[in-house]
């Protein structure tokens, strides 16, 4: 009987909520940025991320930052350098939720840390939340100063010629953990 | 000061496209070879958008020169050579090509390599094609063979306006002025 109401209350909670994790399928997951160059906008991507959610308690993001790519080859190999991403000396950017807050129906605002190119900041990322039965899509939008990060060396910090704001948007599917 | 060309004068607006023209060019040039040389800067992001605009702007002056040429007349030649005569017409043809050869391959260079430009910081240009690693490289190459084409017709064609003013002592290089 002990382990019935063991067994029961583990399968609610994970009906509940439960862990999930993101599609590693690039067609199915996307997270993107955008900046302004020369006063028009830019798009980047990241290929490789994954996602790890734990329903309404805990959201962690782990970002492999040298798999970049803004769609040209110059700028490409000019962003990998150390006044920008610098990724021989930083390879990852992690986010990781101290809080969960619900902020409406099936929104979201994760309150945690941003770690990137090696310096730690409060970070907030809102997000929505649209399970179906085994899968869910998590999409959101957040805008990041690249200043906070020391991203760009100080020749850039006007922001004139590269955007300080960079507006960074996700559309992730995530899938439920089988159970162990 | 008459408008439209005549056997034997230029009007005013083909003056002063010529001379508009030619300013942009001498600007351009090296310009194009400065902001190239330069290291991945703050300047060298600034010196492309100056160096677009101003392509732009020729383009759209080149367009405009053909145009009033169509629909009018120019004046006579005054070499009485005629190997000279045809020469001299080969160049004029070879500048209005390259004139518009340049600023288009480099606005498939700028296009292909995915980089957005607002000329002047005031207008949005189009892009002519999707983002393309190897139309860019060749749009490129064509872009670097026009110039090296256009430094020496221009040297040719500045050379032979001087000699005629100097040597032969004709009214050519006068009869553009205004």
């Amino acid at each position: 009987m002990k382990y019935l109401i063991l067994t029961i209350s583990f399968f609610s909670q994970l009906c509940a909520g439960g862990e999930w994790q993101s599609d590693p399928t690039p067609k199915n997951s996307e997270l993107s940025y955008s900046v302004n160059f020369e006063q028009l906008p830019i798009n980047g991507e990241f290929k490789e991320f994954s996602v790890d959610y734990i329903a309404q308690q805990q959201l962690r993001v782990v970002v492999d930052i040298s798999s970049v790519d803004m769609g040209n080859a110059d700028i490409n190999q000019a962003i990998r350098d150390v006044d920008w991403f610098d990724i021989k000396s930083h390879r990852q950017a992690v986010f990781f939720s101290d809080e969960i807050k619900a902020v409406g129906d099936n929104e979201f605002l994760a309150k945690g840390r941003l770690q990137l190119k090696g310096i730690s900041q409060p970070v907030n990322v809102p997000f929505s939340w649209q399970p179906s039965t085994d899968s869910a899509s998590m999409t959101g939008k957040l805008t990041l100063s690249r200043s906070d990060f020391a991203i760009g060396s100080p020749e850039w910090a006007s922001g004139d010629q590269i955007g300080i704001d960079v507006d960074v948007s996700f559309a992730v599917e995530m899938l439920k953990h089988a159970p162990k | 000061m008459t408008m439209r060309n005549t056997e034997n004068h230029w009007g005013w607006p083909s003056k002063l496209l010529h001379w508009m023209t030619a300013v942009l060019i001498l600007i351009q040039i090296p310009l194009g070879f400065y902001a190239e040389e330069l290291k991945l800067s703050p300047l060298k992001l600034d010196l492309f958008v100056w160096h677009k605009s101003i392509g732009m702007l020729v383009l759209l002056l080149a367009a405009a020169r053909l145009l009033w040429r169509i629909t009018g007349t120019i004046p006579k030649p005054l070499d009485s050579n005629p190997i000279q005569r045809r020469l001299a017409q080969l160049a004029h043809a070879l500048l209005y090509v390259l004139m518009i050869a340049l600023p288009i391959s480099g606005w498939i260079t700028t296009s292909a390599a995915n980089i957005p430009t607002k000329l002047f910081w005031l207008i949005e240009l189009p892009a002519i094609t999707g983002p393309d690693e190897a139309l860019k490289s060749l749009a490129a190459e064509v872009h670097e063979v026009c110039v090296i084409m256009l430094i020496i017709i221009l040297i040719v064609h500045i050379g032979a306006a001087l000699r005629h003013h100097f040597i032969l002592r004709d009214s050519i290089l006068k009869r553009m002025w205004f």
